[in-house]
């Protein structure tokens, strides 16, 4: 059966046991989008797998369920996604600079107080960070909604604000007693180096160790950072905000672009260059968005090119409101109350008759981000910063890493793959037990219904055997 | 996770197992049966017609004063898988041997005899119609 009867098949019978508990049908499976695929052109490939299961609970369950799947997955589920990432990235990184063994810490980059005189590696500041975060101040009302723990400078306990601190000062500064770096601002290069700790021959430490323990100190996903850049991915509140160059834009649009394509491939598909490539369509669209972004918004092609945005002050009331709760409760709460004033204010613009279709839009727009958005953090300083330092090991020994993003992710793209893989695949399991919770409600009804409805016809049956009239067979049957 | 590996979970999630039905007693089906007034196609299409309000179907002739034809279909569906059952229906019954019998006959001196006899229990069987 072709996959799209076997969706059909699935809707079918949703439609058919919806009908059979609750009355009488509302479901037209030819009208599911991950049937018809109704994404418009801009979504060429689509993520099938999460489309569907999307539509699944959809229908069963309505978009009430479907709100609070994207809710668990961005406060409770979130733990849960930062462990698999990890665990991928730790493995990943195993097999790119090991094949197996257990290599050391290269003499090039030990600290200077444990072997002199060696050069540490040289990273240009801008190949970590192509997105530009370093030009914002954590301690701004943008920096709140890009940085954790904004306002502790380099006593951070996020890599990326004590980053910013220690690329102000020009000691050098160690994290956590794992890496030391030094900043030269007159190149704008840093030189990165292992703590005394993990140069120490005698304290045991390999590059694995390293790698592993530099993962285990970083935080990688917040919910209020990662809904922020699903905002920012959607309507450019913030990259307005702060005035991001229309280059820095477009590299940002041709990083999501690539990450979108791999998110779209299936597992264990072979990446070619067509990944990396785009026709003049593509372009096109690409140029729109950067336009748009510039501008802090979105067009909403459904309404009529409407323009719809979410404000800089929505956003920092939002993102407030998550960073001020202090129960996961309390979290889930303002997360739903900032999707929906964020809901109400980007349907502003639309007729009243359309505002509930574009409400719920966003949410399903918020799902198909989610994955993207999770990849842009890993995207961030803190995790292409030791990316940077295992391919400058593998690669150029102790010369320069000058490293352009997407070439990088191109000369990685098994790990990069590997690791969107990990992401897209704990977010469909979650939405999947999600939608087989709604299944068994509906078949545990439909159980009792049938189990019901055989006892009452075998009693109809025996009663009908004894002469009981048809019209008080009727009666006990339930029949009009 | 791939879209076939969903849809086959999705799928697999959908299959109850359905117990067969436990037999009606005999007797009954032997002495209810006789009471049985048969099919009747008006009965079954009056019924449905009663009840198309139930759904939202209208009932009766048409605002406009013109025919009901779903009335009128629902008369010939009727009443064509009614004739199909009654003229066209087979059922196929099967009784496993082992029906109990009770026989008389006359003894011979040892040599084999011919005996009447009559079953003294129901034959269970199973039935499938066609």
């Amino acid at each position: 059966m072709s996959k799209n009867n076997q969706k059909r098949a699935v809707f079918g019978k949703i439609g058919a046991i919806k009908t059979l508990n609750d009355g009488y049908p509302i479901i037209n499976p030819d009208t599911s989008d991950s049937i018809n695929n109704k994404f418009g052109e801009a979504r060429k490939k689509k993520q099938e797998a999460l489309d569907f299961v999307t539509d699944v609970i959809k229908k069963i369950a309505g978009y009430k369920a479907i709100t609070d799947g994207v809710v668990n997955l961005l406060t409770t589920e979130l733990d849960n996604i930062e462990v698999i990432v990890k665990q991928a990235l730790k493995t990943d990184l195993k097999k790119y600079i090991s094949c197996g063994t257990n290599p050391s810490i290269p003499d090039f980059m030990k600290h200077q107080t444990i072997l002199p005189g060696q050069p540490g590696i040289d990273m240009k500041l801008k190949s970590i960070d192509f997105t530009g975060m370093m030009f914002i101040d954590p301690n701004s009302d943008t920096g709140n909604m890009i940085y954790n723990d904004s306002s502790a400078g380099l006593n951070s306990s996020d890599f990326n604000t004590f980053l910013f601190s220690a690329v102000q000062d020009t000691n050098q500064q160690d994290w956590k007693d794992i890496l030391s770096l030094d900043f030269d601002p007159n190149t704008a290069t840093i030189n990165l180096r292992a703590s005394a700790k993990y140069s120490n021959p005698a304290n045991g430490k390999s590059l694995i160790d390293l790698n592993n323990d530099y993962l285990d100190s970083v935080k990688l996903f917040n919910t209020d950072k990662i809904l922020s850049n699903i905002i920012d991915s959607i309507f450019g509140t913030i990259s307005a905000s702060v005035l991001k160059s229309v280059s820095g834009l477009e590299k940002e649009e041709e990083v999501n672009n690539i990450i979108t394509n791999l998110i779209n491939s299936e597992d264990g598909v072979i990446i070619d260059n067509s990944f990396f490539e785009f026709d003049t369509n593509d372009k096109i669209r690409q140029r729109q968005s950067v336009t748009d972004r510039k501008n802090g918004i979105t067009k909403l092609a459904t309404c009529g090119n409407v323009e719809s945005t979410v404000s800089l002050e929505t956003l920092t009331t939002v993102v407030n409101d998550i960073l001020n709760s202090t129960t996961t409760s309390e979290k889930r709460d303002s997360v739903i109350k900032g999707i929906g004033t964020m809901g109400t204010e980007l349907s502003t613009n639309v007729d009243d008759v359309d505002k509930p279709s574009v409400k719920l839009g966003f949410i399903d727009t918020i799902i198909e981000k989610l994955t993207l958005s999770i990849t842009n953090i890993v995207l961030t300083p803190k995790v292409v910063l030791l990316l940077a330092m295992n391919y400058a090991i593998i690669n150029n020994g102790t010369q320069s890493s000058d490293l352009d993003i997407i070439q990088f992710i191109k000369d990685n793209k098994v790990l990069f793959k590997s690791i969107i893989d990990s992401i897209k695949n704990k977010i469909i399991d979650y939405l999947l037990s999600l939608a087989l919770k709604e299944i068994s409600k509906l078949i545990s009804e439909q159980i009792i219904a049938k189990q019901t409805e055989k006892a009452l016809a075998a009693k109809t049956q025996l009663l009908s055997l004894v002469g009981i009239p048809q019209d008080i067979l009727r009666l006990i049957s339930k029949l009009g | 996770m791939d879209i076939s590996k969903v849809l086959d979970i999705i799928t697999t999630a959908f299959k109850i197992p359905d117990a067969p039905l436990s037999p009606l007693p005999p007797p009954l089906i032997y002495s209810g049966g006789q009471l049985r007034p048969g099919l009747s196609t008006r009965n079954i299409a009056a019924r449905i017609i009663s009840r198309q309000s139930e759904a939202g179907a209208p009932v009766g002739a048409l605002p406009d004063g013109s025919k009901n034809i779903a009335e009128a279909m629902e008369v010939i569906r009727i009443e064509e898988i009614i004739n199909a059952l009654l003229t066209e229906g087979k059922v196929e019954v099967v009784i496993p041997p082992g029906v109990q019998i009770s026989a008389v006959g006359i003894g011979n001196l040892g040599a084999p005899v011919i005996s009447q006899g009559a079953t003294t229990n129901f034959g269970i069987g199973q039935g499938i119609i066609r």
